[in-house]
């Protein structure tokens, strides 16, 4: 079901931080944050910096909406750049934006030079291009069994 | 490395142990949240940031968080979607 659909109703929420949210998980390390918030990325990562310690995130997956929104392109290259000072590897899977970006906790995850090399040569131009449609149509298929 | 990519976000699946935790901060409607944990059996926490969004949910339990006592935090688990917040 969608927003759009007929049937949708609206529903009050908590409003509750980035903190707060992963504080839901308070004995977690958390593996994987993606984040695909519309444009406010920037803000919420900038201001959450604090928050997102390399002590206990492993992977960040971040859709920034430079596509959208081009002159939000400084704040972005500032918040990578701050998330590389705060001990994060950055691989931009998108070519012409920043709409798919990753970055590796190198704490937790040291990545050879070789990994490196490899996911940023072989599979940025190579491979991630046709695992998207696999990964969705497997897992559709195990939802439906 | 194996590199998997759910639209616009790709990750390294190897790296996330089995009873790692995903957090996926918008949902929409809850693609990511549902087919990679599916996938891998990884446990994931949804959190959305529209109201409007959240009421066409159905994959998405909304909870309050803040009602919630520490000792009484949700339970992620597989599959899952848990909360819907961050408004």
């Amino acid at each position: 079901m969608h927003y759009l659909d007929t049937g949708a109703r609206p529903v009050d929420v908590d409003a509750i931080t980035l903190a707060d949210a992963v504080a839901l998980a308070p004995a977690e390390r958390i593996e994987l944050v993606k984040m695909d918030i519309e444009g406010e990325e920037v803000p919420v990562l900038w201001d959450a910096s604090p928050e997102i310690p390399c002590e206990d995130r492993s992977q960040l997956t971040v859709e920034f909406h430079d596509f959208l929104d081009a002159a939000s392109k400084p704040g972005i290259r500032a918040v990578i750049d701050k998330l590389r000072g705060l001990g994060f590897f950055t691989i931009r899977f998108s070519w012409h934006t920043y709409g798919d970006v990753l970055f590796v906790n190198r704490r937790w995850e040291p990545l050879s030079l070789r990994q490196r090399a490899d996911l940023t040569v072989v599979h940025k131009s190579m491979e991630v291009v046709s695992v998207g449609s696999r990964i969705e149509s497997e897992c559709v298929n195990d939802l439906t069994r | 490395m194996k590199v998997e990519s759910y639209w616009s976000h790709t990750f390294l699946p190897e790296l996330i142990r089995p009873d790692g935790v995903i957090f996926d901060f918008g949902t929409n409607n809850g693609g990511f949240c549902k087919l990679v944990p599916a996938g891998y059996g990884f446990r994931a926490g949804s959190v959305l940031g529209s109201k409007t969004v959240a009421a066409g949910q159905r994959v998405c339990v909304s909870q309050s968080a803040r009602s919630k006592a520490p000792d009484s935090t949700p339970q992620l688990k597989s599959g899952k979607v848990l909360i819907n917040a961050l408004s």
